[in-house]
């Protein structure tokens, strides 16, 4: 089964609008991949007829079922491994030589899906040896998908997720076992708040220590990567660390940012007022966390 | 790099094989662990050694103990590729001295990135 | 007599998918009423639980179904497949839906290995255990019933 021109169309002039995500020519068979099962649920015949229904409805269940099934993105626990490894070798113990005892890192998973990225993280900063002393950690998971969100924020996974890429100690120490489901334990749930928020609107956070946004500017257009890449640095604290897809990168987008090397593995860093590198502004960055006027 | 596959189901073997082979591992078989310990013993030791538990013979984690009761054996990683689900059983066979561990059904991705966050075949 | 703790019909029925998605077909089966026909010649796996709980994980289908399960887990079209090569390929389905359900039951109990018998509905000749659990999935026209069998209290 292949989609048409005219309802391929349609499709991707609906997740535009409501997600602005591009779907450009070569991704159909992403939507048919991703409409055959509510094709089938709905109990249409093919495609083209099930995308016409919604179209054609007065309410508007269908069409939101569309775009949910589009906008929801693939991940695993650990994704690609390299980034992770740099958030806790590199990354915390930077913060934690940096920032007073009582001042908490914040963290953000920005497009965190059905949850693995952000309670890898947390698993991370459960078990990190400098991280002990109680300071407060905050992680805030977004997404543009209300549906995986919920799924999220139940913390419970099955058999076949739990076996991807997440080594069998951690499986042992941070989940319980319910019904065919795993499920993270509530020390390490307890570090993950999860929120709707649409990347390609106006946001607005407190500011972030480490932003991981893996994967999604993929889906978005240049002028709209562009804005959302602004915005994010206006939400970074100086001594920021932002963590982009393995293919993605800031450049040709945005110059406010320098990329740095860690490990095989790459970060973006705001760059300061009259385009200081970073190192330069760790005291700058102390003292704005203390409240001392610039 | 060589893998030697543990399991008293034939399908299983196959199916572990090919995804080993697809991997660039050559690939040993064994029915039971102590056949597997046999052929250790005899011919080049194997990076890593995907075993079932529920064996006849010799179970997985009788396995698991005698390949690391074994001076010589450091190096071999051990993944547990098997049915028992439990918590507790997972608890009991990295205890033993198994460094991975996936339940079945799996799919050859989560094969593939166990060995990946072993080391093996990087 | 307290009732155990048992896996229900959405539990069953997710372990089985998951077997199927896996090794055979991703979402090729589809569910219906418990009340389908098996073919006389059928082919029972079966793989038992004993411990803090006793029972059996049934798998029965035809004979059909069983060689075209066989040819998935094999990659190999059923002509080249021996009748062992076929009984061990159901085994195992019998035994990663079993491994899954003793996991729901209360334990610590152990599982069998797997033992296949052709023809005979071997529910009834199976003493003092009743079917507490049971699913149909169609695959592809073929059904195929997954049961939770358990001594009964009285057994």
């Amino acid at each position: 089964m292949t989609v048409d021109p005219g309802t391929f169309s349609y499709v991707s002039g609906l997740v535009h609008a409501e997600a602005a995500i591009v779907l450009g020519t070569g991704k159909e068979y992403l939507v048919e991949s991703r409409l055959l099962p509510l094709m089938r649920e709905g109990g249409f015949g093919d495609i083209a007829t099930f995308v016409m229904a919604a179209r054609t409805r007065q309410d508007d269940g269908l069409r939101h079922k569309i775009v949910e099934a589009l906008t929801t993105n693939e991940t695993s626990f650990f994704r690609d491994r390299e980034p992770f490894k740099a958030f806790a070798d590199v990354v915390i113990p930077e913060l934690t030589r940096l920032l007073p005892e009582w001042s908490p890192i914040r963290i953000w998973s920005a497009a965190c899906s059905t949850g693995q990225e952000p309670f890898s993280l947390a698993m991370l900063v459960t078990d990190h040896p400098q991280l002990a002393s109680g300071r407060p950690v905050e992680i805030l998971a977004t997404d543009i998908n209300e549906k995986v969100l919920q799924k999220a924020r139940g913390a419970r996974f099955s058999q076949l997720e739990v076996n991807r890429g997440l080594p069998a100690p951690m499986l042992v120490r941070h989940f319980e076992r319910v019904d065919t489901d795993w499920r993270v334990v509530s020390q390490v749930r307890d570090l993950v708040s999860f929120r709707p928020l649409n990347l390609a609107q106006p946001f607005d956070l407190p500011c972030m220590d480490v932003v991981f946004l893996r994967n999604v500017l993929i889906y978005f257009d240049a002028e709209t990567k562009v804005s959302i890449l602004r915005r994010m640095r206006r939400v970074m604290q100086p001594h920021g660390y932002l963590f982009l897809g393995g293919s993605e990168t800031t450049l040709g987008l945005d110059d406010g940012f320098e990329r740095v090397q860690i490990g095989s593995t790459s970060a973006y860093r705001p760059l300061g007022l009259g385009g200081q590198s970073t190192d330069a502004l760790t005291s700058r960055s102390v003292l704005s966390r203390l409240g001392a006027n610039q | 790099m060589l893998a030697i596959v543990i399991d008293d189901s034939k399908a299983m073997r196959l199916i572990l094989t090919r995804i080993m082979q697809g991997l660039s591992f050559d690939v040993l078989e064994a029915a039971d662990g102590r056949e597997a310990i046999e052929r250790m013993e005899q011919g080049p030791l194997p990076d890593v050694a995907l075993v079932d538990w529920n064996m006849p013979v010799m179970d997985g984690l009788e396995f698991v103990h005698a390949v690391r009761r074994h001076e010589g054996w450091r190096s071999v990683a051990l993944m547990m590729v098997t049915t028992e689900g439990e918590k507790a059983q997972l608890v009991r066979a990295l205890a033993a001295g198994a460094n991975e561990y996936v339940v079945k059904p799996f799919t050859p991705d989560a094969i593939a990135e166990k060995l990946m966050l072993l080391g093996v075949g990087d | 007599m307290p009732a155990l703790d048992i896996p229900s019909v959405g539990d069953l029925t997710r372990i089985t998918d998951d077997v199927w998605d896996s090794f055979l077909e991703t979402n090729s089966l589809t569910h219906q009423p418990i009340s389908c026909a098996l073919p006389v010649s059928q082919i029972t796996a079966c793989v038992h639980l004993s411990g803090a709980y006793t029972g059996s994980v049934m798998v029965q289908c035809s004979e059909a179904a069983a060689w075209l399960i066989a040819s998935a887990l094999f990659a190999a079209p059923a002509e080249s497949l021996s009748e062992s090569e076929m009984t061990d390929a159901i085994g195992e389905v019998a035994n990663m839906i079993g491994g899954n359900v003793k996991s729901l039951v209360p334990g610590p109990s152990t599982l069998s290995l797997p033992t296949v018998a052709h023809g005979a509905d071997s529910r009834l000749s199976v003493p003092g255990v009743e079917t507490v659990r049971e699913i149909a999935v169609d695959w592809h026209g073929h059904p195929i019933i997954v049961s939770l069998l358990q001594r009964t209290m009285e057994g």
